[in-house]
């Protein structure tokens, strides 16, 4: 996973359809996004701490010149690699719990397993603040 | 108007700095700042040490911003648009358009970011955009909505990314996003809202009767000075 505070994996929107019709329920933050190639799902972090980050460290009175810097890169992985960047979203298996979370693996391993590369667009989130004096 | 123009706050300080860095920027890079207006961002990147060429099309506006800046030795001015600025090719490490990206051909004018722009140069558009969420501003838009119905910002509060990967010219857009509050007088306050070009363009004959009716509003107020959030938008993206 890229190295950040946080990060947004995202999946293509047919993907999201057929994890739907699988019958496994996508967890309510899992929300729709515009992507750079197409219409794409956008699975968030599940802490919720970086919905209010930029207004709890603007509103701070430790803190100052609070910069919110967000930037999309892509990332060409094996499928195995793909699968283990899911496997890695812990707070996807948190709130899915272990069965849901293992039928979505499940799920995503037999969609991508004939594929050879999987390009996915990583969403990088950072948020800088100075200490003020 | 241009004077209406000089009351407008600056660009967050934290924003700019944080820009810079993301670009690498070093003093006495070459930047061309397009729509360069009364030299708001001119001038804030020149006290960075930035080589700065402003190019504006408004002979008034132009020549407040020479005004502004004709102590400075690293800034010089031409007439220009963003679609034909005038400069020649592959001259600037950077390109910048502070609250002028809205008002070009977008598509044309990342043609030309692109044609005076270095190999691997940057190219960036900004907006302080009052925040809209803060009391007396949310009054301030249900005035304005009142009056003008369908009111729209236009493409000056839209995320830019889309147009910016459209043109297919840079690489992947990071966006910038830093805020500061600034406190105006209520004179000033009505006074920056006579020079809203948008909203100017958008309330046709109404216009009179909108800024009548936030300048009724701010007075009933009966303070001195407001605060006014506001968020200083950055996208930037490097040239493939």
């Amino acid at each position: 996973m890229p190295t950040a505070l946080s990060t947004n994996a995202r999946m293509s929107a047919g993907l999201q359809e057929q994890i739907a019709s699988a019958g496994i329920a996508l967890p309510a933050y899992f929300t729709v996004a515009e992507s750079r190639r197409d219409r794409s799902a956008c699975l968030a972090d599940g802490s919720g701490i970086t919905e209010t980050l930029t207004e709890k460290l603007w509103s701070s009175p430790w803190f100052e010149d609070v910069v919110y810097i967000e930037g999309r890169h892509d990332i060409v992985m094996t499928p195995e690699r793909y699968l283990g960047a899911w496997r890695s979203v812990n707070d996807l298996r948190v709130q899915l719990g272990e069965k849901q979370f293992d039928a979505f693996l499940d799920f995503v391993e037999q969609r991508v397993g004939g594929q050879r590369l999987i390009e996915a667009t990583y969403l990088t989130r950072a948020w800088s603040a100075r200490r003020k004096e | 108007m241009a004077d209406a123009y000089l009351r407008r706050p600056d660009y967050a300080d934290a924003a700019i700095d944080a820009m810079l860095a993301v670009m690498g920027a070093r003093k006495s890079d070459k930047v061309c700042d397009v729509g360069a207006g009364l030299a708001h961002l001119t001038l804030m990147l020149a006290a960075r040490g930035m080589d700065v060429t402003a190019v504006e099309p408004n002979d008034a506006m132009r020549a407040n911003g020479i005004k502004r800046t004709k102590e400075l030795t690293n800034v010089r001015w031409h007439e220009g648009t963003g679609e034909q600025t005038g400069q020649s090719s592959q001259t600037f490490d950077i390109v910048t358009f502070g609250s002028s990206f809205n008002v070009c051909d977008r598509p044309a004018a990342l043609e030309e970011t692109a044609r005076i722009l270095k190999p691997r140069g940057w190219f960036a558009c900004m907006w302080n955009h009052r925040q809209l969420d803060d009391p007396i501003q949310r009054q301030i838009e249900a005035i304005i909505k009142e009056r003008v119905r369908d009111y729209r910002y236009g493409s000056r509060r839209e995320d830019q990314t889309a147009i910016i990967d459209a043109s297919g010219l840079f690489g992947s857009v990071v966006h910038l996003d830093s805020r500061e509050v600034h406190e105006q007088p209520i004179e000033a306050c009505v006074e920056a809202w006579r020079s809203h070009a948008t909203l100017q363009r958008q309330a046709g004959a109404a216009f009179g009767d909108v800024v009548a009716g936030i300048e009724e509003y701010l007075l009933s107020l009966k303070r001195p000075k407001i605060q006014i959030p506001y968020s200083t938008n950055i996208w930037a993206a490097q040239l493939h």
